[in-house]
Parts: structure tokens; sequence; C-alpha cells
């Protein structure tokens, strides 16, 4: 086929590309997607729908100025998605029993009620707050992200802390 | 961060364990998945015109050079809102069709590498090779999440299971009944050593839900591990699976298991100490083979022997002999049997008729396989019928708005990765909703057509076409810019456009603002109001702003023209917020959480009318003579701050500087600050904080002093609404700030000057 080998030619460093790029970000999917509504027994599988996703549009995403922001969101979309969370749960679990490997660590009963207040809050909280506490970025960055003024992401950010002190009653533990 | 932050912890500990995720493995998933689509696309290296539509056609595409089709979807599938599980469709490309059509002889190496009649199935294709359906023939394999069966009789697979069982599953038996309504799916655990389990999975073909399993046996025992590919046959009932060979290191054992009852006695043990053991049920007709400490053993009738040179005498006294290589098989499927022979270097595939009583290589087999397998197809092809249904069909159609129809409330229509029902489902659109078609569609082998959709994220979908109404074609104009100004005194709709109406919709279905436009209009300003649906709107039209909904109003007033849209379901906050950028209006948020857009150009009589498809509100207005003196409300500050009007004027001047105020004076607005606060701050002539103003209407209630602050029903992005009274402060001249913030620090500030007259 005459078409092969020019696709070859192309392909190979794109796939390597994004191989590099699964690399550097499917750990912090998965946190994210487990944060933000997905929890630890299916994160992972999230996770890997929006990579899955990444990879087939991998041609015109890798060409975005953050892909790493498109991939979050998709992840974020997918954990949070009730319809797309339940189809993925289903999935996953057929997947979870199938490989020997286990899945990622459940929270620490310390850290249980935690999870469970930030189950709570809003979904745009709680994407915001688990873009600032698992990664650390700041909040244009979340704002990026989540496809919206920096100033929501604050307002975000502040709502989902100033909730969650209130319901864990942590008196200024929370900076 | 705070590092005593219990947050700051638990998120830690989360990221720790996504550390330990295997990253690799991972990855392969994702190539491993999506290596169908790829190959497919390297088949249509032509068709480069839409990405994800060769990804949707590849599928119908044979992976070879001249990319000849070979179809897919059977004519018998039905599909109707595309709710229901796929009952066919697996790519084409995903298995090396055989020359002849239909496979007939496959081999294994009982890993990972496969051959079909001598070509070999790509990765992400696992096929059942201890699962050749005994009743219909064909061939069972597994992709990521289906189990498919090809039988003999079908040009194509077909999708037997959607769901596959749990564990870390061997497939070991798949019957299909006669009539290929239901199909029995055996499994065996191979991951639990520990405690071995061998599942028993019956499932209904095509069931709307998939039926949980009625029969879960376990077997083997303690110390027993579940051999892989060690068991098959059916007795000729159909009633009862040999199955299962179990091991702990010296021991082997064979059980029969009941497929009515569940029970699973004993059927032969044997053991490396003492030679072998006596299968106890004489009706057993199947071969059972397995390996065991790198040695075969067979159940030939019924004992179970052991050998380490291989000779078989089957029932007619025919041998095959020859020293034994890794391992071999036999599989039967009468009046045909087909043994692997290995011998030194070279191994063959032998087809032995239990009839006639001849031998016959029918394959060379490459190193390693380990495994034959024989097919119905191998006795009951006919060379000469040609296979394969037809090609399918590239169609130009419409591109343009498609409204969905004949979808069920309660249902939704499925937009899927290619165009068939076998495609992951990427969304759902609701009976009534709206979406993009690209012109682009496909017909399928069972007549059903299947249209390309613009979707979000810059995605192509695909939907079925008898659910795809063309509402506006793309190169259809807007009607709207023709239709004459509906304020009362102006031209009146016309019959031309019948699918305005003044009447209030009958049925919304619009669950958000879509957008606000400015469009010009024939002695009106015009703003539409897109929603992301449709109306049911009576054609018949009527009076305008008496028969509004109560979900809609309009209302002039001297300071602005309000449309009230009450939207409950709207959240989107980023799309209220983006409104405003559009134009002098404002989508805001009230206190009762209904949001309503805000035209903010003064004072307008103004009428409202209704386009059902797709659904919009176009609201007129014509601006009402300026009034001598008037003040230049509403009042702008950039960074999120509208004083929409204050109450309390005693003198207007023109201007603000020479406006004077009595209290009470009530200030509206709206205002989108970071936390909804909007914090005032009252100054005297010098700059100085004055403390002597009685305010009120805040959250805080009343209070006297400088400062005070008031909230917003929306925030950040999101306007909402404000309001403040300042119940009372002595006379003279004095600013009052508004600040978006909270606090004056914030640079965002809105200054007004206020000259307080007893």
């Amino acid at each position: 086929m005459s078409g092969d080998g020019q696709v070859m030619e192309t392909t190979v460093p794109v796939a390597a590309e994004f191989d590099s790029f699964y690399r550097k970000e499917f750990p912090a999917m998965v946190a994210l997607a487990a944060s933000v509504g997905a929890g630890t027994a299916i994160a992972e599988d999230v996770a890997q729908e929006a990579m899955v996703k990444a990879h087939r549009n991998w041609a015109k995403i890798s060409s975005y100025d953050n892909p790493g922001a498109w991939v979050r969101r998709v992840t974020i979309n997918l954990a949070t998605s009730t319809a797309r969370r339940r189809a993925t749960e289903v999935k996953a679990k057929l997947r979870l029993r199938r490989r020997a490997r286990p899945p990622m660590a459940a929270a620490s009963p310390i850290a249980e009620p935690i999870w469970a207040a930030v189950a709570q809050l809003p979904r745009q909280q709680r994407a915001a707050i688990a873009l600032y506490y698992l990664e650390d970025r700041p909040v244009a960055e979340i704002a990026e992200i989540l496809e919206c003024a920096p100033a929501t992401a604050k307002v975000h950010l502040h709502r989902a802390r100033t909730h969650l002190a209130e319901v864990l009653r942590l008196d200024g533990s929370i900076a | 961060m705070n590092d005593h932050d219990p947050l700051k912890h638990a998120f830690g500990e989360r990221r720790a364990a996504a550390e330990a995720v295997d990253v690799e493995a991972g990855l392969a998933g994702v190539h491993r998945r999506n290596s169908l689509v790829a190959r497919g696309a390297r088949a249509t290296g032509a068709l480069t015109v839409v990405v994800v539509a060769i990804v949707g056609l590849t599928w119908w595409l044979q992976d070879d050079d001249d990319g000849a089709n070979v179809g897919t979807e059977p004519a018998t599938t039905p599909v109707p809102t595309d709710s229901q599980p796929p009952g066919s469709g697996l790519p084409s490309t995903s298995i090396p069709v055989p020359s002849s059509g239909l496979p007939s002889i496959i081999l294994t190496d009982g890993r990972d590498r496969v051959l079909v009649d001598g070509q070999e199935l790509p990765v992400g294709v696992e096929p059942v090779t201890d699962a050749v359906d005994d009743l219909g023939g064909g061939l069972v394999f597994e992709t990521d999440d289906a189990l498919w069966h090809w039988p003999a009789s079908a040009p194509e697979p077909v999708r037997v299971v959607d769901e596959l069982p749990g564990g870390d599953l061997d497939l070991i038996d798949v019957t299909v009944d006669a009539s290929n309504a239901a199909t029995t799916v055996v499994y065996t655990d191979v991951a639990a050593p520990e405690s071995p389990v061998q599942a028993l999975y019956k499932r209904q073909l095509y069931a709307a839900e998939p039926v949980q399993p009625e029969l879960v046996i376990q077997v083997g025992g303690e110390g027993f591990a579940i051999t892989t590919g060690g068991a098959n046959g059916t007795s000729p009932d159909g009633a009862t699976l040999v199955a299962l060979a179990g091991t702990d290191g010296s021991c082997a054992r064979i059980v029969r298991v009941d497929l009515a009852g569940g029970s699973h006695p004993p059927l032969a043990e044997t053991c490396t100490a003492d030679g072998g053991g006596q299968a106890a049920d004489e009706d057993l007709v199947r071969a059972v083979d397995l390996t065991h400490e790198g040695e075969a053993m067979w159940l030939a009738n019924t004992t179970l022997e052991r050998e380490s040179s291989f000779t078989l005498d089957l029932e007619d006294g025919l041998e095959l002999g020859g020293p034994l290589g890794v391992t071999a098989t036999l599989d039967i499927v009468e009046p045909l049997a087909l043994a692997l022979t290995a011998t030194g270097d070279t191994a063959q595939a032998v087809r032995i008729d239990l009839t006639e009583g001849t031998v016959a290589p029918v394959a060379d087999v490459p190193r390693g396989m380990t495994s034959a397998r024989l097919t119905r197809t191998a006795i009951e092809r006919q060379p000469d019928t040609p296979v394969g249904p037809a090609s399918p069909q590239l169609l130009a159609v419409t591109p343009g708005e498609y409204r969905v129809v004949d979808v069920a409330p309660d249902d939704q229509l499925n937009v899927r990765m290619g165009p068939g029902p076998e495609y992951a489902v990427e969304g759902g659109v609701p009976n009534g909703g709206i979406v993009t078609g690209t012109g682009s569609a496909v017909r399928l082998d069972n007549d059903s057509v299947w249209y390309e959709l613009a979707w979000p994220e810059d995605m192509i979908v695909w939907a079925n076409a008898r659910f795809l109404e063309l509402i506006r074609p793309a190169s259809a104009a807007d009607p709207f810019p023709a239709l004459p100004c509906l304020v009362a005194g102006q031209e009146p709709p016309t019959a031309t456009l019948p699918q305005v109406s003044t009447r209030p919709p009958a049925r919304s279905d619009a669950d958000h603002v879509a957008g606000v436009q400015f469009v010009p209009a024939d002695g009106c300003f015009r703003t539409i109001i897109h929603f992301g649906s449709a109306f049911a709107v009576d054609p018949a039209g009527g009076p305008a702003a008496a028969q509004l909904p109560a979900g809609i109003v309009v209302r002039s007033s001297d300071d602005a023209l309000s449309i009230m849209v009450e939207l409950p379901d709207v959240i989107d906050e980023v799309a209220l917020g983006s409104a405003v950028d559009a134009g002098p209006a404002v989508v805001v948020r009230d206190a009762d959480g209904h949001p309503y857009i805000e035209i903010l150009s003064g004072p307008h009589d103004a009428a409202a009318g209704f386009l059902a498809d797709p659904a919009r509100v176009v609201v007129d207005y014509v601006p009402r003579p300026p009034v001598p003196d008037d003040l230049p409300f509403p009042l702008y500050e950039e960074a999120g701050i509208i004083i929409r009007s204050i109450d309390g004027l005693t003198s207007k001047g023109g201007d603000l500087s020479s406006a004077q105020w009595t209290p009470p004076i009530t200030v509206t607005g709206f205002a989108r600050p970071f936390e909804a606060n909007i914090g005032l701050t009252m100054r005297d002539n010098q700059g100085d904080l004055f403390e002597e103003v009685a305010w009120n209407g805040g959250p805080s209630g009343a209070q006297v002093g400088s400062r005070y602050f008031t909230m917003t029903t929306d925030w950040s992005s999101a306007w909402g609404r404000f309001s403040f009274t300042i119940e009372s402060m002595p006379a003279g001249s004095f600013t009052l700030e508004l600040s978006g913030d909270g606090g004056s620090d914030d640079p965002r500030v809105l200054t007004i000057p206020i000259t307080i007259t007893p």
C-alpha cells in the first residue's frame, strides 16, 4: 500500500511523543481522577480512558499549547460525569478482576473523612482543590484546565477550602 | 500551604498511591486498544478528509493493499434507538480473513501468538483457542471488552458477551445452542492457585441486559492450580462438560461439570508418582488433553493416560505416532479430528478423518505453536461460495443542524465513535436535541445510515440517521434578519415566517442559555437568546408580552429592559458570564437562582417572539426618547460592577456630579466579584472615611459606619444582582466606593460622587 511508508515515517515520532506524555502524566491523572470523583477503585481506568482519547486524537492534541490541560479536563469530565463514570466503572470492575496487580491503594483511615467531605463539594470545586493540592498548580493553570477565569478558579478554591474546614472542623489548619 | 494542612496530607497520600500504578502496563493498554483503529487508518491512506471519519470507516475496510471493502454490519442486526447491545460488528481488520473466507484451523502457542489459517492475529484480539464452538463451528476470541464468536455460517464475527466475567480467566469453552439464541461461556480462573475457581457463566445472546451468572462452580481444591488450556469437550447431549485439569505439581485432576445442576464430581485424577488414574464415567466420548510436567495426558474414552511418547489409539485403530514435542493437542469435530504433531524442529497439523481412517497434513506449524483447533468450517465450508457482505457506501448528505427525533422521553440517541452500534458510545442526545451534521454519512450493509456529527472537544461522532431530522442546512440563511420588528407599532410578524410565534412555548426543553446575539433589525434593536434545544411553539401566533410564559418575562422599565428567563437547571456560570461580552446585556443569576438577561441600554419599548427550532427567544426593543437631565445609568465598571439604578434621587442634573440625593438611597446593580462580596466605603470630601452612614440591605443587616458590605447572587465570571440602602446620613458631598472584592484594597473600585441634601 503506497500510503504505509509515509504514515509510518510520521507516526513513529508521534507515538514516541505520546508515550513520553503518557509516562509523565498518567500517575497524576490517576490521582486526579481518584480525587475528583472516581475514587481509588476505578481511578486508573478513568485516567486510562482519558489517555485513550488523547491517543486517538494525539495528532491534534499534541499541537495544543498544553496537552496536559486537555487530558486533565477530560479526566475530570470522565470522573465527574455520572453516566460516563458508571460506564467506566463497569469496565473497570471487569478489568480489575482480570488483572493480577492490585488497584490503586485506598485512602488511609485518617484520610477517609476528608475524602468523604471532598466528595460533597461541587464538581468545579473538587477539581480546583485537587489540582491545587495534588499538583501544586497556580490558580492561573487551574483556571486554564477548568476553562474558567482565574478569579473563578480562586473562588472555587476558596469555597472548597472554607467548606472543608467547616465540615471537618479544621480550625485554622487549612492554609 | 500549611505543612499541617490535613488536606495536603490526604492529597499527598493519594499522589503517592498514584505513583505506584503500573504506567508501562497502562501505556501498552492504550496502544493495544487503539491498535485496531490505527491498523484501519493505515488502510485508508487515501481517505484523509477527517481523521475521525477515517477511524470510523476503517473498521469496514480490509487492511490490505488495495483497500478493498469487506463489510460488516449483519443484515439481521436491528438498529432501533441504538440503545440495545450490539449484535455484531467486529472490525474486519481485526481478523485476517482467510482466502477461503472463514477460519478453519487455528494454531496458538498458548500465550500471545495465534494463527488463523496461517495468518497471524493482530495484537488486541485474543482468540480463545480452547473455545472453538463444537456445535456451530467457528472461532471464539476476546477483545478488550467483549467476547466474539465467528460462526461458520456467518460472514463476520458476532459479539457474544459484552461484559466478560471477572477473575484472571481463561475461556475454556463456549457452546451456542442450535437456534443461536443463547450461549454458555465457561471460564477457568488461573490467577488463584491457592483457591482455584472455575466459573461457569450462562448468558443470553443479545439480551437487553446482561444476565447474571446462573452458575458458579468452584472446583479444584486446596493446593490445586488450574492449568491453562486444559479442558474441552461436552457430552453428546450438551448437558455435561468435561472440564478442568488442575494440578498441584504432582497430580492432575479432571472433573465433569453438570451444566444444568452445577455439580462437578471428580472424573479422574492422575499423579506422576503412580503414572495415572482411571476416569469414572464411561459415557465420555470426548478427548481431554492437558499438559502436565511437560508430558501429555489423554483421556481417550475412559482412560486417563500419561504419555511421554505420542501414540494415541483412536477408535478405529488409527494410530498417530512419533516422539512428543513440547506438547500436543487434539481437537475433534466429528467426523474429523485435528492433531498437532511435533517432531524435532518440525511440526504439522494433520487432519484425521475418523470415518475413513485417513490422515492428511493440513498445515505446517511454526515453532512454538502448542495447540491446534479445527473449526466446523473446515468441514462445511463451500470454497466456491462467495462470502462477506457487500461494501458499505460513503454518502454525501446535507450538512447543517439536525434535530433528534423519535427517541423515547426517557431515552437518548447514542452518539458513537464510529458509524455503527458496535462503536463506543461517546455521549447521548435527548429527543429534540440539536446536533450538527458534517455532511458525511455511511450506509451500512443492513441499509442503516449513520451521519457524521460535530461534537464538543473538536471530536467527530456518529449517530443513526433514522433519528435525525434536518432542520436547517448549513447554507441556509438565518431567517431572523428578515423578521420584522415585533414591537407594537412596528411591522407585525408575517405569515412568511410561520415558525415565529409570539405565543409562549407549549413546552421547553431548553436547559441552558447557549448564547446571546445582537443582530440588526428593521426599526428595532434585536437581541436573540439561543437555547440548547427546541421549543414546542404554537404556530398560530398571538399577542406578545401578555402571553409570555411564566418562565420568560420581558420587562421594560425606565432603567432597562429585562428579559427574565427562568431556567432553574442552568448551572454553568461560565456560560452565563460569557454572554455579557456579546453586547450591552448581562445574564444574571437572581437571588432565587434563576438566571435572567438584562439589556442595559436604557428604557425601551419591547416585545418578544419565539423561534421553535432551534429554540430562541427574540426580543425587539425600541429606545424611548431620552429624558432631559437623565443620569447615565447604567454605570459600568469594566472589572465587574454595574450600577443599574440609584433610587432616592431628588435632582438629576444630567450627570452624577450634579445629582442630589435624599436618603433612603437604594443602589441596585450587577457584579461578578471574586467572592460575591461588594464592599462599600463612604468618604468625605477630604477623602477620609466618613463614619456616620446608616447602611442596610446587606447580609449583616443594619449597621452604622464608613464601611459596609453586601453580596451578589453570583460571583466570579457569572453576574449576580446586588442591592443595598443608605438609610440615613448627614447632608454634604461624599464619595461612595464600590469594591468588587470586598475590600478597598481591590483596585477594581467604582467611585460615585454623592451629594446629600436634607
